[in-house]
């Protein structure tokens, strides 16, 4: 093992890290892009193939494959590494300030394109709108209740008095640009250490009430950018990919926790950064836990600053033995993926500088490696050694794992399958040329097409109905379980009083309302997904029914796919805070000024009513719109490819120019034969996206 | 020692009787894993308790001067013999505290409690209630890379009314910074967030302080020179338990220690001076009594704050 120690510690560094190991571990996603690309090809080769209508269909697919940045976000306590992290993730040890003090307010969205060099291609800053300050403080998350923190309570009114310290400070510096700035985007299209620190390095001092000198322009618009979007090119991305960096939680400036907090609701994949000397402490857990609840398999945990570590070779087994037993006492998910590491190393495997590494650092790696790196593997160069124990290459790979199943097969399942559509109805239009004139009705294409107009209001004002009728009930639900809230919640002061009098103060856990809530929102949410499905199998019958009468046999190939139900999106107005503490703000003083149990228990209701009440019409309301419109939405794009197949097949019979348009330069069976291979082809990649994916 | 000599339980015995030596009282205090327990074995010169880099989860340890013995106290009242070289054993749920008498300089001064790291989600949330009295000196422990956090801030605003202590904050590991400009920045930061919750603030290296052993330049250089001359300094002024009647002591200013950074390595030429830290002992009462941690589990009474 001395080698190893001879290899690090000694002049023979030849720390030249190859690219392509950089993108070790991302290899599902390197996999993903070449599936991407030959659906591309197909979809390429289809748009050749098809008519007008077709072919605009198959142009939306192909810029909806285009588009497509499968995302990971990256959250942790402050200063547990998440910025030196993203910068390894990244490959680019100094693309975002990595600092020993909180820098910044501003979720930050990396946008990796796969590049020859790398290079920074643009950068957009979003500018806080007026509103967007207090929405801040209603869609907050209930972190520090999770996590049982000391004042949990009284964090709404830290954040409230914070939030106006900060808007009040840059309100006074900006003067009359201050308005005028709100909401404002500003893009570049480049960006440099300058422009972030003016964008969104706060600095350290950042809620004094003077603006020190030095500081200059560095962080003149910071407080109040609401998100950064940087994008540049990397060579060792296979696959555009986001990562979101976060400004941390258990910070005692709030606001960044709630900004964090925020983040976690557009994320399907996110990383936990803890720090291996204090692994999985109580707000660790009451991260992981809020994340879990939204979506408990993509959680991956990352374990930072092992090199930190005295003795890892013996410590980590011990964290992570720890670590496991936390997530099982207090359920969390199991089945998480734990991984060891050090971004430190990482960056200086990257920036090829090992040779720096302070001596501390190098001992515990050399300690690491004598168990980490297996004797086969002891001729690895020094810098591939270092990158491999600071554990990226491990973290890519859950990272891009987790992106390909959750985020990136059920995209392309859904575009292969709109896309079989397509190439169905292609293949009967061609029949239908192929015939000379639709057969055996003498419905005429104009008459096809309001028929199909008839049935497309049909279904959507039937689903919707559907669906206005299991939100009511859903509603109901909504409102009993606050009723008995109210009920259980009075009586429970009642007791309190009649035991304690009024001199202790009481306090009530609004757990029990969430259980309530949260049941009533998955029973909702299963009940619209089943009667979508239902009413889009019908809208498919519907539709092959009328293909049938109105074109014959032709059509028989064509495969109407009902669309793909999609999930409901997780209730995240439920991690709201329902501030029923009693101990603090004005609660406490009418607490002291009312008398009399009587009152007490009138007066309790009426209040915890009106406090309860603005959380309660949110999310009675939020949830069932949102999820509705996508529901509805998905028929919409089902029935409007229908119109578009309608459109090809009927025109291919009728119009004798646009068929020899659309024939130019094709032999007709060569066409056809054309048609079945680009049909085969794609109900194969289809069924490759269905391998791994597990149901909803 | 053996179970026999306990075999009668004294059901009175508490810790606040247990600790009743007029002697001044440390309290280590902070996050798990933040160095109490490494700063309890080098104010004690030796490895009295267990250090891992997960939580000890051990129970409250009180530890005075006598002929060295060990006993705990269970969450019935019942007193226990026990084996000092195996206190990872003693688990919170079972045992209330951890009771150690040993021949040590430093408990000739003063009597020490290494209590349990707050934020580990495995301790019993009672375990931090009514342990500390108006006359403790409070040392909380804070890791440098992620010092001062709202789960620190928010505990010790809760807490720090419990005493009127000269409480000092403790900033551990504090090599992990790795450069002169770090350690001042943070260390400034931490000024301005704690500022008037602590008499003084220390940064140190609790790790080279325990290896240094008889290597005074290595003692001098991890910090723990300054906290060690700091605490003596106090506790011989330390004029004993004050009645709970007793009369603000007059304003003093306290003089934040020196900070050495650049831990290992010749001492540095610039020395980062932090400005002086005022502090009344006279502490402002509690603005909210403590919460007991059953906080989630529904109704929960309590004290009306201010007494």
């Amino acid at each position: 093992m001395n080698q190893i120690a001879h290899s690090i510690q000694a002049e023979r560094l030849d720390p030249l890290l190859a690219q392509s190991r950089l993108g070790a571990g991302l290899e599902p996603l390197a996999a993903f892009a070449e599936r991407s690309r030959a659906l591309d090809a197909s979809l390429k080769a289809l748009e050749r193939l098809a008519g007008d209508a077709a072919a605009r269909a198959v142009q939306k697919l192909r810029a909806e494959l285009g588009r497509f940045e499968p995302a990971v976000t990256v959250l942790g306590q402050v200063k547990s590494g998440k910025t030196t992290l993203v910068n390894a993730l990244a490959g680019w040890s100094d693309l975002l300030p990595a600092d020993v003090n909180p820098w910044t307010s501003v979720v930050t969205s990396l946008h990796l394109i796969p590049g020859a060099q790398r290079k920074e291609i643009g950068a957009r800053f979003q500018m806080m709108k007026a509103d967007e300050w207090d929405r801040l403080l209603t869609k907050g998350g209930r972190l520090g209740e999770l996590a049982q923190r000391a004042d949990a309570g009284g964090e709404l009114e830290k954040i409230r008095q914070q939030i106006e310290m900060m808007r009040d400070k840059s309100r006074r510096r900006l003067g009359k640009r201050f308005e005028l700035l709100l909401g404002q985007e500003h893009e570049y299209g480049y960006f440099d250490r300058n422009l972030l620190e003016r964008y969104i390095c706060l600095g350290d001092d950042f809620l004094s009430q003077t603006d020190s000198a030095a500081a200059g322009k560095q962080g003149w618009f910071a407080d109040i950018t609401r998100s950064a979007d940087l994008y540049l090119h990397c060579q060792s991305m296979p696959f555009a990919m986001c990562i979101r960096d976060t400004p941390g939680v258990n910070d005692t400036f709030l606001m960044r926790e709630q900004i964090s907090i925020a983040a976690v609701r557009d994320s399907r994949v996110c990383v936990v950064v803890l720090s291996a000397h204090q692994a999985l402490t109580s707000v660790d857990m009451g991260l992981i836990r809020m994340i879990s609840n939204l979506n408990a398999r993509d959680v991956i945990i990352f374990v930072n600053r092992v090199d930190e570590l005295q003795n890892p070779s013996v410590q980590i087994p011990e964290i992570a033995r720890s670590i496991r037993e936390t997530l099982a006492a207090h359920q969390g998910p199991t089945e998480a993926e734990i991984i060891f590491g050090s971004a430190y190393w990482a960056n200086k495997a990257q920036s090829e500088t090992i040779e720096d590494l302070t001596r501390a650092s190098a001992a515990a790696l050399v300690n690491w490696a004598e168990t980490a790196i297996p004797d086969q593997d002891l001729d690895l160069s020094p810098a591939e050694m270092v990158w491999r124990l600071s554990g990226l290459p491990a973290l890519n790979r859950a990272i891009a794992s987790r992106m390909v199943s959750s985020l990136c097969e059920p995209h392309l399942r859904r575009i292969a399958s709109a896309a079989v559509m397509i190439a169905g109805s292609l293949q009967a239009a061609h029949t239908v040329r192929v015939a000379g004139s639709h057969t055996d009705t003498s419905r005429s294409l104009p008459q096809i097409t309001q028929m199909l107009g008839v049935l497309i209001r049909q279904q959507t004002l039937a689903l919707t109905r559907d669906l206005a009728g299991i939100t009511a009930a859903y509603h109901d639900r909504v409102d009993r379980a606050h009723a008995s809230f109210l009920e259980r919640a009075t009586h429970s002061l009642v007791t309190h009083l009649e035991h304690h009098g009024e001199e202790v103060v009481w306090e009530y856990d609004p757990a029990g309302l969430r259980i309530l809530l949260k049941s009533a929102h998955s029973v909702y949410a299963a009940r619209a997904q089943v009667a979508a499905v239902a009413r889009y199998r019908t809208a498919v019958e519907e539709v092959a029914e009328l293909l049938y009468t109105s074109f014959g046999d032709c059509v028989e190939g064509i495969e109407l796919a009902p669309p793909v139900a999609p999930d409901a999106p997780a209730p995240v107005s439920l991690a709201q805070t329902i501030v029923l503490d009693f101990n603090d703000g004005w609660w406490r003083s009418w607490w002291r000024r009312t008398r009399g149990y009587q009152a007490f228990s009138e007066r309790f209701h009426a209040m915890i009513l009106a406090e309860t009440q603005g959380f309660m019409a949110t999310f009675k309301t939020v949830p069932p719109s949102d999820f509705n419109a996508l529901l509805e939405g998905a028929l919409k794009d089902f029935l409007d490819q229908c119109r578009e197949i309608v459109a090809e097949i009927g025109n291919s019979g009728k119009d004798k120019d646009q068929v020899q348009r659309l024939g130019v330069g094709t032999e007709v069976a060569g066409r056809k034969r054309m048609i079945e291979t680009l049909l085969t082809d794609l109900r194969d990649q289809v069924a490759l996206t269905q391998k791994d994916v597990t149901s909803p | 020692m053996t179970e026999a000599a306990f075999a009668t339980p004294a059901p009175d015995f508490t810790p606040d009787v247990a600790a009743r030596a007029h002697k001044p009282r440390l309290i280590l205090m902070g996050e798990f894993s933040s160095g109490k327990s490494t700063l309890s074995n080098i104010l004690l010169g030796g490895p009295t308790l267990p250090m891992q880099v997960t939580a000890t989860r051990l129970p409250p340890v009180f530890v005075s001067h006598g002929e060295p013995s060990a006993h705990a106290i269970t969450r019935d009242g019942q007193k226990r013999a026990v084996d000092p070289a195996n206190l990872c054993d003693l688990t919170p749920e079972v045992i209330r505290s951890i009771h150690l008498t040993m021949i040590s300089d430093t408990l000739e001064l003063c009597d020490l409690v290494d209590m349990p790291g707050i934020s580990d989600p495995n301790m019993p949330s009672d375990t931090w209630d009514a342990v500390v009295r108006k006359t403790d000196h409070v040392i909380w422990c804070t890791h440098a890379t992620q010092a001062w956090r709202q789960s620190e801030a928010a505990f010790w605003d809760r807490m720090r009314g419990a005493t009127c202590g000269q409480n000092i904050l403790l900033i551990t590991q504090f090599d992990k910074l790795r450069n002169e400009r770090d350690q001042s920045r943070v260390l400034n930061r931490i000024m301005g967030e704690t500022e008037g919750k602590f008499s003084a603030i220390h940064p140190i290296c609790l790790l080279q302080a325990l290896q240094a052993e008889d290597d005074f330049d290595a003692w001098k250089a991890s910090g723990a020179n300054d906290l060690m001359e700091h605490l003596i300094e106090m506790l011989m002024n330390d004029a004993g338990p004050a009645a709970p009647s007793a009369p603000p002591r007059p304003l003093q200013t306290i003089a934040a220690p020196v900070v050495r950074p650049a831990f290992g390595a010749a001492p540095p030429e610039v020395r980062v001076i932090p400005r002086r830290v005022k502090i009344s002992p006279n502490i402002r009462r509690p603005t909210r009594p403590l919460r007991s941690a059953t906080y989630l589990a529904g109704v929960w009474p309590m004290e009306p704050g201010g007494q």
